[in-house]
């Protein structure tokens, strides 16, 4: 279990006010996941004039909260593991362990419109994107939408996942990949 | 009393800043706000709240007195109260703060922040009684009730405290209380707003010779005397330093000082001459009496026609409190205090 990233998340979302200020081990991974969604409608929503990467995007927040509901369906029940399909992809979720790309999320280490400038920025370097205000715009998206189709699609069948339009960890590696050549 | 104004877009994580992480529930507590990652938007929304449902109540002249009352101890509070309108004063009567704003507990330790409102500085006297009559007789304060005429800039004016710097040399550390000049005769002292330019010393001795030895292949000395240590200290500064208002005057008052030293106080057919210390770090440098102060000004001219930049120089010549012999001046040298004796080993 990545009880280390989740005691992270949890302490993380007490501070923010998304979950209440109590002790962390006092607070249940069914309660994080509970203020997970509510912060990543918040965090993460589609900006307005992303019109266009829509599907990708409800793909992507769909799959969230299916493996989030299936994850909690599971603790209460006696299997280890649960395979379901949602908008054609197959997942396998493990009881004990929370996919890494959603721990991304919790911890913010997705680059999105409100992250941090120079995150940002960062990102649209190696998109070779550059804008004045270093702003995440729709150009930026969707580029980061087609390295994470690309890279989504060699995942082997037990890791798959949808494709982004936030500058996941994944996108990132893609890219740097590319700059060493390696890809 | 303090209040820490919200911004609408406020969080909590910004709140948490600026108040501590151990605060922050504390605080909202105190303000009847929940737990909430949009604080900012939440008193906002309270406040609106209370706007609407109190749009036709007016708050009565006595409540309002009440009020004024309660925030004397605050003159930036209690100015801001005195010029409310209705629907500022129904927020005040039920939440306790001003609106849009967080009141702080008392004894809640914060650190200095620009935004806090609530100076401190208790409403004078004569304003608030004024004031208090004014709103019970007719309702509502004249705002000329709190014009001040002073052209010296003042660090409390205003409703929020800002971070502009009113005086140019704050950006400067300047050496306050590190160079003073102290005066026995009127037991009083002034700060100099520098270090001197340098600091000489000397040590003198005087000898005779005896010319009429003669066929000696040098001269025979007779000890005569030593000294007088008579030294020049140099300082430079500007008018600016003190107040950041060169017309306050603070320059001249410590030229004036200093000059007032040359002089004696005449009681009767007493006269008393000054005896001055000069201390800097807290050391005695010299004490003795003053001979000579020259103020050379030149620089730019202030608002007043006057030059700012002034070169002051004092010359001292030392009258000991002690006996000057050999022994005590060898010795007598600044030691720095050590935590630990530097001679002392330690056997491994």
């Amino acid at each position: 279990m990545n009880s280390f990233t989740i005691d992270v998340a949890k302490i993380q979302f007490s501070q923010e006010g998304y979950l209440p200020d109590i002790p962390y081990h006092l607070i249940s991974t069914e309660e994080l996941l509970d203020a997970f969604e509510v912060f990543f409608q918040r965090v993460y929503a589609l900006p307005a004039g992303f019109e266009s990467l829509q599907a990708t995007y409800d793909k992507l927040y769909n799959a969230i909260h299916e493996i989030i509901t299936h994850w909690k369906a599971l603790q209460s029940s006696q299997n280890n593991a649960d395979v379901f399909t949602v908008d054609g992809i197959t997942y396998t979720i493990d009881r004990d362990h929370i996919p890494d790309w959603i721990m991304s999320f919790m911890l913010r280490r997705v680059v999105c419109p409100s992250s941090d400038v120079l995150d940002r920025h960062d990102l649209l370097a190696l998109l070779e994107m550059p804008n004045t205000y270093d702003e995440f715009n729709l150009a930026a998206a969707t580029k980061c939408a087609q390295i994470s189709e690309r890279w989504v699609s060699k995942l082997p069948i037990d890791q798959r996942r949808p494709a982004t339009i936030f500058g996941e960890p994944h996108v990132i590696k893609s890219l740097r990949l590319q700059m060493q050549g390696e890809l | 009393m303090r209040m820490l104004p919200v911004d609408k877009s406020m969080q909590l994580t910004q709140l948490s800043k600026m108040v501590g992480p151990q605060n922050t529930t504390p605080v909202l507590i105190a303000n009847g706000i929940d737990r909430v990652v949009d604080v900012g938007k939440a008193v906002y929304d309270r406040c609106s709240n209370i706007i609407s449902s109190t749009y036709n109540t007016v708050l009565s002249k006595q409540r309002k007195v009440t009020w004024l009352n309660w925030l004397r101890g605050d003159s930036d509070l209690f100015e801001s109260a005195a010029m409310f309108s209705e629907y500022e004063w129904n927020v005040l009567d039920n939440t306790g703060t001003f609106p849009y704003t967080l009141n702080i507990p008392d004894g809640m330790n914060l650190v200095d922040s620009s935004t806090i409102i609530g100076n401190n500085t208790p409403t004078d006297n004569l304003v608030a009684k004024e004031a208090v009559n004014q709103m019970q007789q007719y309702g509502k304060i004249d705002p000329a009730l709190f014009i001040t005429y002073s052209t010296i800039p003042s660090t409390n004016t205003g409703y929020v405290h800002t971070s502009g710097v009113h005086n140019v040399f704050e950006c400067f550390k300047i050496p306050w209380g590190e160079v003073t000049l102290y005066s026995a005769l009127s037991n009083e002292h002034q700060d100099f707003p520098v270090y001197p330019e340098k600091l000489s010393d000397k040590a003198v001795a005087d000898y005779d010779t005896m010319p009429d030895i003669l066929y000696q292949y040098e001269p025979w000395y007779v000890y005569r005397s030593s000294g007088p240590r008579e030294n020049q200290y140099v300082f430079d500064f500007h008018r600016d330093m003190w107040t950041g208002d060169h017309r306050d005057g603070y320059a001249y008052r410590l030229i004036q000082f200093c000059k007032a030293n040359c002089y004696p106080r005449y009681s009767g057919s007493a006269v008393n001459t000054s005896f001055v210390t000069l201390y800097i770090g807290g050391q005695p440098i010299i004490h003795g009496i003053l001979k000579e102060v020259n103020d050379d000004w030149d620089g730019p001219l202030g608002l007043d026609k006057r030059p700012l930049h002034c070169t002051l120089t004092l010359t001292i010549a030392e009258v000991s409190k002690e006996s000057l012999n050999y022994d005590y001046v060898k010795n007598n040298y600044p030691k720095e205090v050590h935590s630990q004796d530097v001679t002392e080993t330690k056997l491994l």
